[in-house]
């Protein structure tokens, strides 16, 4: 009879647990993608000797690695949504295990809360995976210690202190102190010892002695602490909120599966529905208050670097509006979609551009954050010197990003420095995520190749040989020097025009157009330079006859348009904005007025962001 | 009874010898009339008593691989491995070298091929050194980024085996940059050590010393940049300098370092006081100072001013050395050793000798901050005959920042001849002639780490023993409030100091030097 209620509720369980875990794939393999969870994160993880000496100068916990390789399949959609449901599935398992050692009467499926829960907070693209695999640990080890509850005196404590060490040298350190509560708790409510004081004593004794041996020092490193402190576009508001979720989650689980607790509470709810309801509200509240930590438009930044990545730019433009004024870098991508959708020369006004240049092209007011995307717009114009210049840079960021190494290793091989496209790519091929294309470029060291491999990376575009110095506060002087070699080079042309009207230099956009324009072969002067060409052909004060037939009509209509709207508000600037900016805000008068940081006075710094 | 008894356990021997006589690579091998290729070429060196073991990659393409060390006066020990990296034992290594000081080593290496064949190529020879090297050397653990950095630590390694530990690491000081770590005559009790950017200062740390010093003053240029430490302890030399940066593309340079203007000062660390003399502060550019052994003379290098507004290859410096009576505080007058106009180079990182006999240096094309310099090679001055000779020891790519070791056998550089990206220390001995022999890379324990490893190991100097002091200890001196260092104005002829002097207060930060326009 037990036997088969035995294998009746296993064949139940298990059929619970496939309907999840095929719930779970399909959500994550349809609605997340898996791929964005690593922008940023770029997890590296290779089997190297140097790679794990690296790590260890960094102070980083096993955790780090541990997340880092799990990580690293994301990079594959179907293997990553499947590495993602099993951990899951995995987490629902050893909570269930909890509450099965606790012999608590909970409901069925409360043990997938968690999993659910950390299911939304993957939608914000964040550190969810991460937290999962702490929830997992921590939950093995909680259900270690269950397990042991009942053990002798010294076993118990033995039990205890490994736990609490591992925990403090492999988790964050709230996370221990999540860990070391339930210890506490478990002794005062669930431990038939007499002694229970005494052990509560030794393990206060021991988490004091570890913080106080390493007082000062970082303990661990997560990829959470990682991705937290080093990259001010993380989709968190607070370091500590997040941290404790992680407490208030393992508690409230951890105290739910505490037996004695439980029916002590129990007895003043005595309907079983309303203790039920309770926990479900309870992991509700949880799901808002996780959710609300993140900055919505954190997940908008990463959507943008997504479709960047794979070149999906009008999908990019689609989120010039939701983009915040300190957000660098997706301002930065916005701008390149507009060359890469063509229209660049035609709407740059069509993004927002309160940074002037600044987010044309990433001079010297950057973080280590900003350098590989201004390697990425090098390596697209051809100036492969700049693309590893900045390249190398953002190593500083991460040693072992693999989006920086294969950068290096392409433009190493495009420039024919074997030697170090083979240091690179002997990295890389250390990884099983990257050891295929690490091989496979490590083939490609002849001229044929390497030919074959530059005009898949950049086309007909010239490599650049002869341009000596990165001059990296003038761009506009390094992209004179792509265009004197190389004359069709349309992208080094735009961003030139560009740079120089975001500055407001009308002087030097005039000759420069002047010098370079007949290389590019645009049917009609696009409709911005138009505009730019206006304003300097009346600052200087040149004779109307002299420009009026080269604007084209409809152009200088809207140009008496714009300066009748001022005139209409009094010349009042202010009053005008709304107005102005509804109807010309495409236009440069507009951002020349209003916008460009010469009339705004915004304060950039020098590493800003 | 007994010859069935014995029939098996005979042919169970039998078969034994058989398959151990069909495996030895010494009976069926080919032999190659040729050193194998090996990475890092370890063959035809002088090696010092003390090294690590030198961990080696086999080249040679095959299945297996059999390495035998050996010398005349033992048999030695020998390694078999299905893979190329051959790492050796720690305890048979020390044994070969401490018995065979002053002798040669022998590494014959056989290869099996996919054709089962064993090949035997001509043994690698190595001398082994009566002479020790120091047990430690102390580096700078650095990315290749010219402007920015993250991680970034002074490190300490064993010569002796492969252990390395941090001194410092900039994780512990905000990540801010750590350089010039200085050692007073190898002595890892007396250490210097720059930071820029907050925490900001200069750390002296010695057994008596513990200093976070600002070391700006109103008549000097900038903050202390290139250290040199008297050897009586006393004094240090710094170069003072207003720097800026020169970007190159990929190609022989990565950075140019270029001075605005440079000065070379001494602060005596007893009376936490700035000195100077005309003649190494002059409107010429003055620059890093080093000492000869006996302390008797500041050496250092010098560009004219008039370079200042040319093109950057044009400016070129001497190597000059001038007099100094340390108990009076007294200045000779410079004297010119080596002469940029005759040599048609320039001179940089000038390193006496311990027996004051020689003086080791770079010289390159241009300038003076020549590890991105792939023109830059050592050079070594015989201070008797006044006669310079290239060492044997340089390579297409740069070499840079050489010492010596305590006993002036050895001599450290820098090198990134492996793929001009990477800097790594090279070890060359120097025999009582003056002659250097081949060098030889820092050895790895995982041979294969020349290949993956993505930081360098900038500037290494030679230390005498470990240096003790716990980071903590050094992190508490930083974190204290900084003591500012006084110029000697009263004794010091401030209006003869043609760049020392600076008449308003200086409105360029130490930092923002390094960042300023081209």
């Amino acid at each position: 009879m037990n036997l088969k209620k035995n294998i009746s509720n296993f064949l139940i369980d298990t059929f619970y647990y496939c309907v999840f875990g095929i719930f779970l794939f399909v959500i994550i393999f349809k609605v997340y993608t898996p791929q964005l969870l690593n922008l940023g994160l770029q997890p590296f993880f290779a089997f190297d000797s140097s790679y794990f000496d690296y790590y260890q100068t960094q102070h980083n916990s096993i955790i780090l690695l541990l997340s880092i390789f799990f990580l690293q399949f994301l990079n594959y959609p179907v293997l990553g949504s499947l590495l993602i449901t099993v951990l899951l599935l995995l987490l629902s398992f050893v909570y269930r295990k909890i509450f099965e050692i606790s012999k608590n009467p909970n409901p069925k499926g409360i043990e997938f809360i968690p999993s659910i829960l950390i299911l939304v907070s993957l939608k914000s693209y964040t550190i969810g995976l991460e937290t999962l695999i702490i929830f997992l640990l921590a939950g093995l080890l909680l259900l270690g210690n269950r397990i042991v509850l009942n053990m002798k005196f010294w076993i118990r404590i033995g039990c205890q202190i490994i736990s609490l060490v591992i925990a403090f040298f492999v988790f964050d350190l709230l996370v221990t102190f999540a860990l070391f509560a339930f210890l506490i708790v478990d002794e005062i409510f669930v431990s038939k010892t007499q002694k229970k004081y005494v052990i509560i004593s030794l393990n206060i004794i021991i988490l004091a002695a570890l913080i106080y041996l390493l007082k000062g020092f970082q303990i661990s490193k997560t990829v959470f602490y990682e991705a937290a402190s080093s990259n001010p576009r993380i989709s968190i508001s607070n370091y500590w909120n997040i941290i404790s979720i992680h407490i208030l989650v393992i508690l409230i689980i951890g105290l739910f599966s505490n037996k004695k607790w439980v029916s002590d509470f129990t007895l003043r709810i005595p309907l079983f529905f309303i203790r039920n309801w309770v926990i479900i509200f309870l992991s509700a509240l949880m799901v808002v208050f996780y959710s609300s930590l993140f900055i919505h438009e954190g997940k908008y930044n990463k959507e943008i670097e997504y479709y960047a990545s794979i070149g999906k730019w009008n999908k990019v433009l689609d989120y010039k509006n939701k983009v915040e004024l300190n957000d660098r870098i997706s301002r930065f991508l916005l701008n390149q979609a507009l060359y890469h959708t063509g229209r660049m020369s035609e709407d740059l006004f069509l993004v927002p551009q309160e940074w002037g240049e600044h987010t044309l092209i990433l001079t010297m007011t950057f973080n280590r954050e900003c350098t590989i995307y201004n390697s990425d717009l090098f390596f697209d114009m051809g100036f492969i010197k700049a693309a590893e210049y900045w390249a190398l840079e953002s190593q500083t960021n991460k040693v072992y990003s693999p989006r920086i190494l294969i950068r290096l290793a392409t433009c190493a091989l495009l420039l024919k420095d074997y030697p170090v496209a083979h240091k690179y790519l002997s990295v890389l091929k250390k990884s099983l995520v990257y050891k295929k294309s690490a091989n496979k470029m490590l083939t490609y060291f002849n001229d044929k190749d390497v030919s074959k491999l530059k005009n898949k990376m950049i086309g007909q575009k010239k490599i650049h040989h002869n341009i000596v110095y990165i001059n990296n506060n003038r761009p506009d002087l390094n992209l004179i020097q792509i265009l004197k070699e190389d004359k069709n080079n349309r992208m080094a042309f735009e961003y030139l025009m560009s740079y120089y009207l975001l500055q407001n230099e009308l002087g030097a956009f005039k000759q420069s157009l002047t010098n370079y324009v007949d290389g590019i072969g645009f049917a009609r002067t696009p409709k911005i330079y138009q505009e730019a060409l206006l304003l300097y052909y009346m600052s200087t004060k040149a004779p109307m006859e002299q420009y009026l037939s080269t604007i084209d009509k409809n152009i200088l209509k809207r140009f008496s348009q714009f300066n009748k709207t001022l005139i209409e508000y009094n010349m009042n600037g202010k009053l005008a904005r709304k107005d102005l900016n509804k109807r010309f805000g495409d236009t440069y008068w507009y951002y020349v007025r209003y916008l460009s940081p010469k009339t705004t006075g915004l304060n950039i710094k020098k590493r800003s962001i | 009874m007994n010859r069935i008894k014995t029939y098996p356990i005979f042919s169970f021997f039998s078969l034994i010898i058989l398959i151990s006589c069909h495996n030895s690579p010494f009976k069926n091998a080919k032999n190659i009339d040729a050193l194998p290729e090996i990475f890092p070429d370890y063959s035809g060196i002088v090696l010092p008593p003390n090294i690590a073991p030198l961990n080696f990659t086999i080249e040679e393409k095959g299945i297996q691989y059999f390495v035998n060390f050996n010398s005349d006066n033992t048999s030695g020990f020998s390694i078999k491995s299905r893979k190329p990296e051959i790492v050796i034992p720690f305890s048979k290594w020390g044994k070969l070298l401490k018995k065979n000081r002053g002798e040669k080593i022998r590494m014959v290496v056989y290869v099996r091929g996919h054709n089962k064949v064993w090949k035997k190529f001509k043994p690698i020879e190595n001398i082994i050194s009566k002479d020790s090297i120091d047990s430690y050397i102390a580096y700078r653990r650095i990315n290749s980024g010219m402007i920015l950095w993250e991680d970034m630590a002074i490190v300490q390694r064993n010569l002796g085996n492969f252990s390395e530990s941090d001194i410092i690491s900039n994780q512990n000081t905000e990540n801010n940059c750590m350089h010039c770590h200085t050692f007073q005559n190898r002595d890892p009790n007396n250490m210097i050590l720059h930071m820029r950017r907050s925490p900001s200062g200069t750390l002296i740390k010695t057994k008596e010393r513990s200093l976070w010093l600002s070391t700006k003053t109103h008549y000097t240029l900038s903050s202390f940049v290139y250290p040199a430490w008297h050897p009586d302890g006393q004094y240090i030399a710094f170069s003072t300098n207003r720097i800026h940066q020169n970007f190159f593309g990929r190609g022989n340079r990565i950075n140019h370092v270029r001075d605005d203007a440079s000065d070379i000062v001494i602060y005596d660390l007893y009376n936490n006081e700035v000195f100077t003399t005309p003649e190494i502060a002059s409107k010429d550019f003055e620059n890093i100072p080093a000492w000869s052994p006996d302390g008797k003379y500041l050496y250092y290098i010098q560009s004219s001013h008039e370079f200042k507004h040319l093109h950057d290859s044009l400016e070129k410096y001497d190597l000059l050395r001038i007099e100094f009576d340390q108990e009076n505080k007294k200045w000779g007058k410079p004297e010119m050793l080596v002469s940029s106009e005759k040599t048609g180079l320039s001179v940089s990182f000038p390193q006496v000798s311990p027996d004051g006999r020689y003086v080791l240096f770079c010289m390159a094309d241009y300038g003076y901050f020549t590890i991105n310099n792939s023109s830059s090679d050592l050079y070594l001055l015989n201070l008797s005959d006044t006669t310079i000779r290239k060492l044997p020891v340089n390579s297409e790519q740069t070499e840079s920042f050489p010492s010596w070791s305590g006993n002036g056998h050895w001599i450290l550089f820098t090198s990134k001849r492996f793929d001009g990206m990477f800097t790594l220390p090279f070890f060359s001995y120097v025999d009582s002639t003056g002659t250097a022999h081949k060098p030889f890379v820092i050895p790895f324990e995982n041979p294969a780490s020349y290949f993956t490893r993505l930081t360098n190991m900038n500037r290494p100097v030679f230390l005498a023993g470990k240096v003790e002091y716990k980071e903590k200890e050094l992190l508490e001196i930083v974190y204290t409030s900084t003591e500012k260092v006084v110029f000697d104005s009263i004794h010091v002829d401030i209006d003869a100091l043609t760049h020392a002097t600076v008449k308003n207060e200086p409105s360029v930060d130490e930092e923002n030097t390094l960042y300023k326009k081209n």
